[in-house]
C-alpha cells in the first residue's frame, strides 16, 4: 500500500525562509510542493520521509533567491493489484460503487465486478441505487457508510484532458478500480456474521 | 524533478503509523494543529488508526515475517496480511489459498488483536469508542 521512493529536484528557496535552519526550510517547501499530489506512475504522496541531501546552492543571474538540489525520499500511496484494502462506500449509481479511504477518494467498483448475482433497487435520491447481492434466499444490502473490503484490479493514472466534456465526472489524476467478486470480499460485516454462526 | 528510484522499498501501514506518530501526530482533538502538521497526513493517519495497524507492535510483525518463510510467500503477500491482519479462513481466503488454515492460525498466536469491538458500520458505536479513547488518554 504505501512504498518508499526517491526523488531529485532543484528547488527554489524563497529568500524569506533563510532566516530558518536550511533543513526545516527545505522540508518545509517540499512539503508544501509534494503533499497530497499524485505524481504519475509514483502515486499519491502522503508525506515527505526523509532529506537525503541539499546541496549546489547558487544563485542564478538575476534571480532573487539560491536555487538547491535536493535528494529525499517519499512516502507514496500506490496500492498493487492483487492487494486487499477496506475502505468506506461514498456513492452507489447505478454504474457500482464509489469507495473512499478518508484521504483517497477515487476507488471504483464497477457494476460488473460486483458479487454475482446482485441486482439493484431504485432509491429516493437523484442518481442513486441500492445494491443487494442474492446469493441464495436470503438478500444482503450494501449500504453507504459500509466498511468494504476489496481487491485492487488496476491503478491508472489518465492524462490531464484538454477539453473537459460537458456533465463528466470531475478529473482525478489517479484512479484505482477494484473488485468485490470473491469470498471474504465486499461488506465486513457480511463475513463477519459468517464467523459467528460457524463457531 | 527527477525519479531517482521509484520503489525504494515498502512500507506496512505500522510502520507509516508510527512514523505520523514520530512526527506529533495524535488522536487527541486538542493536540490538533500544534506543530508542523498536516491535513492531509492527518486523513492518513485518521484512517491508519482505525485499521488493524493501530494496536499491533514492531515486534509481533517481525515474528510473524520471521515465521511466514516456512510458507514461501511474497514479501507483497506478507505485508497484505500484516495490514489486513484476517482473522478467519474466509477473509484470508483472497489473498492466499494454501496454508490458509495454519497461517489464520499463526496470525492469532502472533499479531496483536485490534481490541475495538467489531467495526460494524454503526455510528453510534464509533462514537462512544472514540470518547472512551480520548479518556484513556487524557
Amino acid at each position: 500500500m504505501f512504498y518508499l521512493s526517491r526523488i531529485e529536484h532543484s528547488l527554489r528557496l524563497p529568500p524569506h525562509l533563510l532566516s530558518l535552519r536550511l533543513q526545516d526550510a527545505v522540508m518545509g517547501e517540499l512539503e508544501k510542493l509534494f503533499l497530497d499530489k499524485v505524481i504519475a506512475n509514483l502515486g499519491l504522496c502522503v508525506s515527505v520521509y526523509d532529506i537525503q541531501s541539499i546541496k549546489d546552492h547558487f544563485i542564478l543571474p538575476n534571480d532573487g533567491h539560491p536555487t538547491l538540489t535536493v535528494v529525499f525520499t517519499l512516502i507514496m500511496f500506490r496500492p498493487f493489484v492483487g492487494e486487499i484494502i477496506t475502505a468506506k462506500v461514498l456513492e452507489s449509481t447505478a454504474d457500482g460503487l464509489r469507495l473512499s479511504l478518508g484521504f483517497f477518494d477515487d476507488i471504483y467498483i464497477p457494476s460488473h465486478r460486483l458479487p454475482t448475482p446482485s441486482h439493484k433497487k431504485d432509491n429516493l435520491k437523484k442518481n442513486s441505487v441500492m445494491w443487494y447481492w442474492k446469493p441464495s434466499d436470503d438478500e444482503f444490502s450494501i449500504e453507504l457508510k459500509d466498511q468494504i473490503r476489496f481487491q485492487v484490479e488496476s491503478v491508472n493514472y489518465p492524462k490531464i484532458p484538454t477539453e473537459q466534456p460537458e456533465n463528466s465526472k470531475p478529473f482525478a489524476p489517479m484512479e484505482v478500480k477494484g473488485s468485490i467478486d470473491f469470498d471474504g470480499l465486499g461488506p465486513v460485516h457480511w463475513w463477519q456474521d459468517v464467523d459467528e454462526e460457524a463457531s | 524533478m527527477k525519479i531517482l528510484k521509484a520503489d525504494a522499498g515498502a512500507l506496512n501501514n505500522f510502520e507509516v503509523l508510527e512514523f505520523l506518530k514520530s512526527k506529533g501526530y495524535s488522536k487527541d482533538d486538542r493536540k490538533r494543529g500544534m506543530g508542523r502538521v498536516t491535513t492531509s497526513e492527518y486523513k492518513v493517519f485518521d484512517y491508519l488508526v482505525d485499521t488493524p495497524a493501530g494496536t499491533q507492535t514492531r515486534e509481533g510483525n517481525d515474528e510473524f515475517k520471521e515465521k511466514c518463510k516456512q510458507f514461501d510467500l511474497g514479501n507483497d503477500t506478507i505485508l497484505n496480511i500484516i495490514n489486513t491482519r484476517p482473522a478467519s479462513v474466509v477473509e484470508i481466503y483472497a489473498i492466499v489459498e494454501e496454508n490458509a488454515d495454519e497461517l489464520v492460525e499463526m496470525i492469532g498466536e502472533v499479531l496483536t488483536p485490534p481490541t475495538a469491538p467489531s467495526p460494524k458500520p454503526e455510528a453510534d458505536t464509533d462514537e462512544i469508542d472514540a470518547e472512551t479513547m480520548n479518556c484513556g488518554t487524557n
